[in-house]
This record gives structure tokens, C-alpha cells and sequence, in this order.
């Protein structure tokens, strides 16, 4: 103890010495190039300032230099930083320019263009601006991948539906027609009248809608289910060591198991291969949650793989219906329920979980609408591996509607 | 002593320490299968609506006209799709008797609405459940209603509200009317007179002859009241007209040339209005009860078409003071206002959302007019039509749909009433008899 107080002693007062001397031994600092200035007076500066051409004049130095590409509409960059007026000027000024322009034998570029459109765009795109709605001008370029125009449609999905090529009846899925056939079969068939999914479109089509050239926008990444109001019980914190006065290395957790040894990390400098093992054994006993608190046990068997869960996901949200324009659209809701083993939500079950945003009503509203995605697309039930039943006999699923806002 | 700078156990420490973090990831798995759902579909919600069942025999032709108006309140909203009975698998023959989910899930029809009517002399019982097919539940308790043969579609359009508002949980617009101006002859010698009509176009009734043109008439909060603008004198004055006794009287403005555009605050108590003087016009607002009268905005500028926020602190606006046409915001009792509108082209007639959040407006753009919504900030502008002439939008009572006015090109060219949500979809037109301007949508009626 006495050992460690003397090192720490001597590293603090190294420290602090070399904090209020360590600039003695650093190097000299840089010469710095010094130019001498002179001082002017206000009259001076007008005076100056009246012998500087306005923007006037910058404009007579544009205006000669763009006839030279007759070909080429689009400006020049460097023409465009000459037309530029000073940032002090008003954009009220700009209009002298466009009254000097006719001297000029090509199409004079509208002022706009020339302050304030990027040199790589093309001069007709005017400049898209967030959350405000523009016409893109008809022979804006298509992008290659550009989709075509989009069609208004009863329903919106996130994949689009051709409309059924004869009047059938609406239902979720595709359903061919299942009929006796004339022959008699030796297994009977379940007669099965056709059906076809509802035309669909994948964005909300107004009449002001022009077609779609705007860029549109990329997926977003997945994100993780968000924990919402009552969530499943997180696993014990890594309990930490309390504070003590006495200089003890490493206190017992205050909650920790009788039956767990204490983290003692640094009591005896024995065996170096010890002090690893407890680490380890610490933390892995921390790990399977066996405090008071823990969670329930992990369900056994293999996880669902990706492609499983996606085939559920898909499976719901193609019945849930959302309509962007009610306050439930800004309600994210979070159901529990659990299935069977054939796939069939078990009676009761589904229940709210928590809900964010909106009011109340909204609330209840969003939870109605995730109740019927849940038990509309259940049909026959759930299409998920019997073998991992204990993987999927409890869900809980959020239903986040942010993304259909913006449709 | 714990020497601690000893490699290995920086080296266990450093394991604790990472691996404290474990827990959470090898618990994530734990627990119930978690999944998020981001995209799901717009879609019109399938429901079932048998005819309503008639209790005695009187009520036969009632039971199914009432019906009928109920599925036409919900399927024109755009929100629900009605199944055709054609497609029915059960039937309903009695309204206590229990529902047989099986027959509607079939059809998938998530919601069930049953119904009966009863008759006795001119009077008129209306009752009607709703069920979640899928949830096999009942969704709120049966009601009923009680009125007169003459009100029938009222109780029709009451039944509907109440589908409506247990199925979105916001409020319904059905039972609502119209007033709008009825509009008859060609575009160069029309005749215009001030009309009402439920908010589907029927019951249409005539509040003045056609001597005179009215323009622009508003209801007042609790709907008994219309102000409008008339050339009864010569020049625009505005009107303050019962629409029980059809009485009006002109508003003494005081001062000006010319008063039009009113509206009423959300208290009824305010009337906000535009006054032309000297070639100037500003925008006024005047007590009803006392007739005092206080200017709000004082620019050299056309300042006119205001519009109370719906809890009265504020007031959305027109005006050409920035050289273009474009809408603000000032409080109700004036001050310095606030652009919010900056997109291409000229901004005019706003019109507050019941709601609060957003305000409708007309847009003209590039040769065509545009309904359009934003939000009170000016952000989220939004383009629901386009067309040679869309202009006037009005809300609906619960801030969902927009009513205007739209006129057709040339010289044949007339003028009708369309609504659309205000997620731009739905978009019809709403059926008067001859032509139509000027709508403004009434509250809900009590």
C-alpha cells in the first residue's frame, strides 16, 4: 500500500511538473510571416469602394464571353462565378442583367439559372427542395431505372398488383379456380372459386401527381424491434462493485447469489490463469441470467433462420391495413399473442403490448388494425417450422407505420 | 497487494469488462419471437352490410333505403368497400340473433354491420350493432335512434357516423350539410343564389333568389347562421342570414367601399372580414353583439380571405405584400404576420384545418389550379388536384375530406362541387342539381 501511494505520488508530481515546465523543452514555434498593414480612413474606404464596378459592370464582363459555345445553353461555370453579383447584392438587382441580355445572340439563361443552379445540373431541373411539392418539367431525363408512371389504384401496397385480368372476387391472395373435373378422380377435390388479389400500386397517386420522375427514395435498412412501453424484462445489469471507503480491491455484488463466488479480480496475485477464469465464469454466469430478475429461459432448439421470420413478416403486413390520413398513422403499437402449433393465433391471446404516439383513440384505432392484420392473415395458420415451435410459440410484433406517412 | 499492473489480470479485467455487455445480446434471443412490421397496405377495409332487418311492415321500404344510405356514407369516404350482397354467404333475419362469424369471414369482411328499423305513425326507431368478423367480438354496444319519417336520412347519416367513428376512432362528417352557391345559365349571364344540402348533395334547399350575386357564404360554429357577401346594394356587402327563417340583415361594416370575405371565429362571437378603401384592402374584425369593428393589418397591400385557427389565437390569410400572392399568419388581434407559403406560383383562399395541423389552399401554377394542403408552418405542401379551375376549399367537420369548387374550360364551361381526402385520394364529385361554387361545410349537426 505504502509502495503503491509512493508511485502514485511520484507519477502526479511528474505529471504536473511536465504540465508547467514541459513547454521549456518543447520546440521554439514557427516564424510567422508578418506583413505590415496601413491604415485607412472611412473616406478613404468610400472612395475606394465607388471606384469598384457594381454589379453593373460584372454583368458587362458576362455577357460578352458566353456567345462563344453558340451550341451550348447551359453556362460556364466560370461565366456563372463572373455573373454572380456580390453576396451584399439583393436579387431584386438581377433584373438589369436580363434587360442586357438581348445583346447577346444566344438565348439569354433565365437569372435564376444563373445564381442560383448548380453548375452540374442541367439548366432546365429546377432545384428540388425538401417537402415542397414541384412539377418536374416533361422533358426532365428519366433515370434508367425509373419506374413507370404510376397508376392510381384502390389499393397501395408495398408490391404492386396488375389489376386481374377478369372480374373476380377480391381476396389477400391469388386463388386459381378449382373445379370437378369431368373425369371422376378416385381423390375428390375441394371445389375452390376463383379469386385474384386487389389491383395495387405502391404510392398514392393524386391528381396533381405528375408521373413520378423524381428520384425516389432507397430502402431503409431494417431496424430493430423498438422495446415500447411494456417491455419484456431486460436481463440483470453487470452488477457493479459498490464504493467503498476502505480501499478493498473488488466488493461483492450487492445481488449477487449466495451460491456465485464474488468477483474478486485482483485478491490474490497467485495464479494469473485463475484470474481469467473468473472473469470468465463471471460474466457468462451474468450472461444466463440467473439472478432474481433474470428473463425467462431462451427457448430451446435452433433460432428461426432469416428467411423464416421474413416469411411471417410478409405474411402480416400484407393485411395491414393503414390509413395514412388518420391520427393512427402516427401511433406505433406493439401486440403480443401466441400460436399454436399449427400456426393459428390461440384464443385470447393477443393483447397490447404498448403503443407510441397519437392519443387514446389513436391508439386503439392502430391496435384494432393490427389485431385484424394478425388474425385476417392467419387463414389456416402461420407457415413456420413445426420443429422449432418454440421459437415462434410467443411473438411479439410491432406495428410501425412511419414509412407509410410518407406515401 | 494487488499489483495491478500485472498483464494477465489487465488482461481478465478487460474480459469483465467486455463481456459485460453479453447479457443483452445473448438474452435478445430470449423471449418472445420479436418482429417489426414498416409496410403494409392502403386499402378500403371489405365489410358486410345486410339489409337492415324491418321490424313491423311499415318499416320495409325504410329498413333498406336506410341501409343503403349507410353503405353509401361509408364506401364514399374511399375508407371502406362494401361487400356486394350478392356475395353474402349468411344472412341476417333477426337482429338479436347471434352472428355467425364463419359465413363473413368467408368473404372476408371485417366489419359487420346489422341493423332494423321500426315504424309507428311518422315516428322512426333506428337501431344497428357493429362487429369485428375477425376478432368475433362486438365492437362499442348497439344503438338506436329515434326520429321522423322526414329525417330519415339524417338517422341514416347518424348511424353511419357512428360505424365511422368506432371503426377510426376520429370523428365522423356525415351528418353535416352544405352551403354553397346554386349557380344556372350561361358564363356570361349566370344566376347565383345561396343554397344548402346535406353533405351528399341531398335535400337541397334555396336560402335567396337569384336578383342579386352572392358569393362566399360561411357557416357559423354551431351552424344555424350563414354569412355571406351580396351585391344587393350595388356593391359587396356582407350578410349575416338565419337559416331557420331564412331572415338576414346586412353588417355595418362602417367604413370602406366594399366589405366581403367574411368568417366567423371559432366562438361565433368575432366576424373577421376584408375591407376595400381608397383602393386598399385590409382585413378587419368586428364583434357581432356590440358592432365595434378593429383593423388587424395595415399594409398598402391586398390583404384579404382570413381564416381562424380553430382555438381563435390565430389568423391564416392572403396577401400580394411580397409582390406575389402568398398566405400568412398573424395573430387574431393583428400584429406583424409570417409568410408560410414560398412554392412557385400564387397562393390564396386558406383555409384553417378543423383539426389545427394544416391549412388548405388554392394554387395556381403554371396555367392550372391546384387544391392543395400544408402544414401551418409552411412545410409539407402538398398537391391534391389539378385542373383548369379548382378554387374555394372548405373542410369537412372532422378534418379528413375537402370540399371546392371546380369549373370546366370554355365558354359551356360550368362550375360543380368535388371533394377529396386529404390524402389526395377519392377524389368525386359531389351531385347538386345544376351548377355549384363557393361550398362551405357546416360542423356536425347535434
Amino acid at each position: 500500500m505504502q509502495a503503491g501511494t509512493v508511485i502514485s505520488g511520484a507519477g502526479h508530481i511528474g505529471l504536473i511538473g511536465w504540465l508547467l515546465f514541459g513547454n521549456l523543452l518543447s520546440p521554439p514555434p514557427t516564424e510567422v510571416d508578418v506583413q505590415p498593414v496601413s491604415i485607412i480612413s472611412e473616406a478613404e474606404f468610400a472612395q475606394l469602394q465607388a471606384s469598384v464596378q457594381a454589379p453593373g459592370a460584372a454583368t458587362d464582363v458576362a455577357v460578352p464571353e458566353t456567345p462563344d459555345d453558340v451550341s451550348d445553353p447551359a453556362p460556364n461555370p466560370p461565366a456563372e462565378t463572373e455573373v454572380t453579383p456580390p453576396p451584399a447584392a439583393e436579387p431584386a438587382p438581377e433584373a438589369p442583367a436580363a434587360e442586357e441580355a438581348p445583346q447577346v445572340p444566344v438565348p439569354t439563361p433565365p437569372v435564376a439559372d444563373v445564381t442560383d443552379t448548380p453548375p452540374e445540373q442541367p439548366e432546365a431541373v429546377p432545384t428540388p427542395q425538401e417537402d415542397v411539392a414541384t412539377l418536374v418539367p416533361e422533358d426532365a431525363p428519366l433515370r434508367p431505372e425509373a419506374p413507370p408512371t404510376p397508376r392510381q389504384a384502390p389499393r397501395i401496397a408495398p408490391e404492386p398488383v396488375a389489376p386481374p385480368e377478369r372480374d373476380l372476387p377480391i381476396d389477400v391472395e391469388n386463388r386459381p379456380e378449382v373445379a370437378p373435373s369431368e373425369a371422376p378422380a378416385e381423390v375428390p377435390l375441394d371445389q375452390q372459386k376463383p379469386s385474384a388479389q386487389q389491383e395495387s400500386t405502391t404510392e398514392i397517386v393524386t391528381e396533381a401527381d405528375k408521373p413520378n420522375r423524381a428520384p425516389t427514395t432507397s430502402k431503409r435498412p431494417q431496424l430493430r424491434p423498438q422495446q415500447l412501453a411494456v417491455a419484456q424484462p431486460e436481463p440483470e445489469p453487470e452488477p457493479k462493485p459498490e464504493p467503498k471507503a476502505e480501499p478493498k480491491p473488488a466488493a461483492k455484488p450487492a445481488e449477487k447469489p449466495a451460491d456465485k463466488p464474488a468477483p474478486k479480480p485482483a485478491e490474490k496475485p497467485a495464479e494469473d490463469k485463475a484470474a481469467i477464469d473468473k472473469a470468465l465464469q463471471e460474466a457468462l454466469s451474468g450472461a444466463s441470467g440467473t439472478g432474481s430478475d433474470a428473463p425467462k429461459q431462451a427457448p430451446a432448439g435452433p433460432p428461426l433462420t432469416a428467411g423464416e421470420k421474413e416469411s411471417l413478416r410478409l405474411a402480416v403486413q400484407s393485411c395491414w391495413v393503414v390509413d395514412p390520413g388518420s391520427p393512427a398513422a402516427h401511433v406505433t403499437i406493439t401486440i403480443a399473442f401466441s400460436l399454436d402449433r399449427s400456426g393459428k393465433v390461440l384464443g385470447n391471446t393477443l393483447k397490447l403490448v404498448g403503443s407510441d404516439g397519437g392519443d387514446a383513440g389513436a391508439a386503439q384505432s392502430a391496435f384494432d388494425a393490427a389485431r385484424r392484420a394478425v388474425l385476417r392473415c392467419q387463414k389456416e395458420g402461420y407457415t413456420l417450422p413445426v420443429d422449432k415451435f418454440d421459437q415462434w410459440s410467443d411473438i411479439e410484433m410491432t406495428f410501425n407505420p412511419e414509412k407509410m406517412r410518407n406515401l | 497487494m494487488t499489483r495491478l499492473t500485472r498483464p494477465s489480470t489487465i488482461f481478465a479485467a478487460l474480459i469483465a469488462l467486455t463481456t459485460a455487455c453479453l447479457p443483452g445480446v445473448l438474452t435478445a434471443q430470449s423471449g418472445p419471437l420479436r418482429i417489426e412490421i414498416t409496410e403494409g397496405v392502403i386499402e378500403p377495409l371489405p365489410y358486410a352490410i345486410p339489409a337492415f332487418v324491418p321490424e313491423n311492415p311499415a318499416a320495409g321500404q325504410l329498413a333498406s333505403q336506410l341501409s343503403r344510405v349507410v353503405a353509401d356514407d361509408l364506401t364514399g369516404t374511399g375508407l371502406f368497400r362494401e361487400i356486394p350482397t350478392s356475395a353474402h354467404i349468411g344472412s341476417i333475419t333477426s337482429f338479436s340473433s347471434p352472428v355467425q362469424y364463419a359465413d363473413w369471414k368467408a368473404i372476408n369482411a371485417e366489419a359487420l354491420i346489422t341493423g332494423a328499423v321500426a315504424v309507428n305513425g311518422d315516428q322512426v326507431t333506428v337501431k344497428f350493432r357493429l362487429y369485428d368478423v375477425f376478432s368475433g367480438q362486438e365492437l362499442g354496444s348497439g344503438l338506436q335512434f329515434n326520429g321522423t319519417q322526414n329525417g330519415w336520412r339524417r338517422m341514416a347519416h347518424k348511424v353511419a357516423d357512428a360505424v365511422y367513428t368506432r371503426i377510426t376512432s376520429e370523428d365522423a362528417y356525415f351528418d353535416s350539410r352544405v352551403v354553397f352557391v346554386a349557380e344556372n345559365g350561361p358564363k356570361d349571364e349566370r344566376r347565383k343564389r345561396l343554397a344548402i344540402m346535406d353533405y351528399d348533395g341531398a335535400n337541397v334547399q334555396y336560402l335567396t333568389d337569384s336578383s342579386s350575386i352572392v358569393l362566399a357564404p360561411r357557416f357559423s360554429p354551431s351552424g344555424d347562421r350563414v354569412l355571406y357577401t351580396s351585391y344587393e346594394s350595388g356593391v359587396p356587402r356582407i350578410y349575416l342570414l338565419d337559416v331557420a327563417s331564412v331572415g338576414r340583415r346586412v353588417l355595418n361594416t362602417g367604413v370602406g367601399d366594399m366589405s366581403f370575405s367574411p368568417r366567423f371565429s371559432p366562438d361565433g362571437q368575432t366576424v373577421v372580414y376584408s375591407v376595400t378603401q381608397g383602393g386598399n384592402t385590409d382585413i378587419y374584425r368586428m364583434n357581432i353583439s356590440s358592432g365595434q369593428s378593429t383593423r388587424l393589418t395595415s399594409a398598402p397591400s391586398i390583404e384579404t380571405a382570413p381564416s381562424f385557427s380553430p382555438d381563435g389565437s390565430r389568423i391564416v390569410f392572403e396577401s400580394d405584400r411580397s409582390g406575389g400572392q402568398q398566405l400568412y399568419i398573424m395573430s387574431a388581434n393583428g400584429g406583424e404576420p409570417e409568410r408560410i407559403s414560398f412554392g412557385e406560383g400564387r397562393y390564396g383562399t386558406p383555409v384553417w384545418s378543423p383539426r389545427g395541423d394544416m391549412v388548405a389552399f388554392t394554387k395556381q401554377s403554371k396555367g392550372r389550379f391546384h387544391i392543395g394542403v400544408m402544414r401551418t408552418d409552411g412545410s409539407g405542401e402538398r398537391l391534391l388536384t389539378a385542373s383548369f379551375l379548382d378554387e374555394g376549399p372548405t373542410w369537412s367537420p372532422n378534418g379528413r375530406v375537402i370540399m371546392f369548387a371546380r369549373e370546366t374550360q370554355g365558354a359551356s364551361g360550368a362550375s360543380a362541387l368535388y371533394s377529396v381526402d386529404v390524402t389526395g385520394r377519392n377524389l368525386k364529385r359531389v351531385p347538386t342539381e345544376g351548377g355549384a361554387s363557393d361550398p362551405a361545410w357546416s360542423p356536425l349537426q347535434r
